[in-house]
């Protein structure tokens, strides 16, 4: 069985696409925010993502109330939590330590995404790559928990990158809708892929290792099929480029 | 046996060799304007599919030399260390530590290419080599016991331990706000983000794989 998905669908201005959108603790990009906060289902805050949605909507913050704002409440400035709490938005303290705020903020919009019975494509969460080289490490230890927390494909996207955890079996990417920007790779982050086989690369890979020390596909691009396949006997992840 | 490092040692004194590898140039010509003169590399290596043309000849003039690499299996960073293993062991230099600037931030491929060329230092250099961008260090650990100095006043509130690559069955620490004991590190299972220091001023870690530390600068 394969897996359809095109990662940069949601950064399409138009179309039927339904997702939610976190927002983590690193500075925001305008361009991104705003494509997406509007046609999100469901927008939520990790902790000190609500400093950054604060500072990004200043002069009209009352037209940007997250549903939710979950987290341990170390990182979002008092100011910000009480305006937000008296505008009526739901906050949600979490003081599990062995879990990050982003895998807590996701556990809780699964909750909600049922409870509503929402339809969802996918989640989208924006910053978690950039700054602390550690907290980039966490985001990406979320998408290994997300597979047991959410059936949705969950995306982290920060600036000009994009990340996304392909789980063992096969995959089908639709790199075609014109944002794709000139790179990609495919990381052996947790573990090494004993045999991974893409299409649709300028660098394709045919029943090949891939490991750290060994090889790690980056600087990778596209050919003109506007499709590429990936195969994995192991949880690999994906990165690509956002055009700017 | 156990490896004894002091990570920001390196941001005190004064550089044995400097490069640029590809883009870096750019780089070091921004930064220096005005003054490019009393700022030259010993060399520049790399594609040159990066560097402004203008900056490659400036840095030509003023007699830099430029190396050229075109094995396009290996990154940028991972030639210029080949290099600059090559002119060290030519000039006899004692090493103690190799540091990369750059290399954290901006691109995610790029920044797990740099992770990637740490893998392979362990078979170009014997000297340690490690990645500082902004607030950022990175130092690959390799299997065994491993005494990091952490009092140099430059440690920043953070560290932690990521277990690149594959799987960790055994990490024990000391030193650490939340130590390991015989701990497995794994993407999926645990991973050690957000940590800090107790006030011994030292972290102890043993580790049955290769092991990513990483910690924050004071800035």
């Amino acid at each position: 069985m394969e897996r359809a998905f095109t990662p940069l669908e949601c950064l399409l201005p138009a179309g039927n696409l339904k997702f939610c959108l976190l927002i983590l603790n690193q500075p925001l990009n305008k361009g991104h925010f705003h494509c997406l906060w509007n046609r999100a289902a469901l927008r939520a805050c990790a902790d000190g993502g609500a400093n950054h949605l604060y500072d990004i909507t200043e002069g009209s913050q009352e037209s940007f109330l997250p549903d939710y704002i979950s987290g341990d409440f170390d990182s979002i400035q008092p100011e910000v939590k009480e305006y937000y709490k008296v505008k009526g938005c739901e906050l949600i303290e979490t003081m599990d330590q062995d879990l990050t705020d982003f895998t807590k903020c996701l556990q809780i919009l699964q909750k909600k995404i049922e409870k509503k019975g929402l339809q969802v494509d996918v989640i989208v969460a924006l910053g978690g790559l950039g700054g602390r080289f550690d907290q980039t490490m966490a985001s990406v230890e979320t998408l290994f928990h997300a597979t047991n927390i959410t059936p949705s494909p969950v995306i982290v996207i920060q600036e000009c990158s994009l990340i996304y955890l392909l789980q063992p079996g096969k995959h089908k990417l639709h790199v075609d809708t014109g944002l794709e920007g000139p790179w990609c790779g495919l990381i052996p982050i947790g573990s090494p892929c004993e045999s991974v086989t893409t299409t649709g690369l300028r660098w394709n890979l045919t029943n090949q290792v891939l490991k750290f020390g060994t090889l790690v596909s980056t600087s990778n691009t596209y050919d003109d099929s506007g499709i590429v396949t990936i195969e994995t006997d192991k949880p690999l992840l994906w990165t690509m480029a956002i055009k700017s």
